[in-house]
């Protein structure tokens, strides 16, 4: 099964947010959304991938290369969920 | 006498042997051998049964293993208490704050799908269900 095509345009990309509060500050502030609420929707993003990598770091060596490896996608799919942070480590199903 | 000389010695052997023998009775090749073979000393025989025990579980133990990656050849094997790997962390963590410009060193270290499969990372795909009943839980 074919993986599915990451986007090219760059909308995912993480730093978008604070290029985008740098440009139109004046009018953001002036729409009434303050900086704070800036810094908590960027630090959310940041601890989202914190999460991320620390699952990636409870992995072996061995598991982590052959995870991103895998050329099967439903494989993928199930290691995926076996690593997710509940499924994983309090094996919950 | 030589011939008689002998069969003490075997009797002697036998006797030293006893215990060892009757553990070597139940099982197969090692035992026949020694119970019907030359007379071996006892330190010899202890060593072939213990390399003979050692063979037996490590070979069960790999058929286990094996028979376990058979069945679930992608298995996480999450059951103990992991090790936390810096390196993949600093990796991992880069490799999304940089998303997609982390995507040609991606394709250069892993291969052209795992650009595709941190894609679903950066979407939230799982984790998002994941870290919502986790916040129930809690």
């Amino acid at each position: 099964m074919p993986f599915p095509a990451p986007a090219r345009y760059s909308s995912h990309c993480y730093w978008i947010l604070a290029v985008l509060f740098c440009l139109f500050d004046g009018e953001l502030t002036t729409a009434g959304i303050s900086r704070t609420e800036f810094f908590v929707a960027l630090a959310a993003g940041g601890v989202y991938r914190l999460i991320i990598a620390s699952r990636y770091a409870s992995l072996t060596a061995e598991e982590y290369v052959d995870f991103l490896k895998e050329q099967n996608q439903s494989v993928v799919a199930e290691l995926r969920s076996q690593m997710q942070l509940l499924t994983g480590w309090m094996q919950v199903r | 006498m030589a011939s008689e000389a002998t069969g003490n010695s075997m009797l002697r052997c036998q006797t030293e042997n006893s215990a060892l023998n009757v553990e070597l009775m139940e099982s197969n090749e090692v035992g026949s051998h020694a119970f019907n073979g030359p007379c071996i000393s006892t330190p010899m025989v202890a060593q072939n049964v213990l390399k003979s025990d050692e063979n037996q579980q490590g070979q069960t133990i790999a058929q286990n293993v094996k028979n376990y990656e058979e069945q679930f050849p992608w298995h996480i094997h999450r059951t103990a208490i992991r090790s936390f790997q810096i390196d993949t962390f600093l990796e991992q963590f880069l490799v999304h704050m940089l998303y997609p410009f982390s995507v040609p060193y991606l394709d250069k270290t892993y291969g052209p799908q795992a650009k595709s499969i941190q894609f679903l990372d950066v979407l939230f795909r799982g984790d998002a269900i994941d870290l919502f009943r986790w916040v129930i839980i809690i």
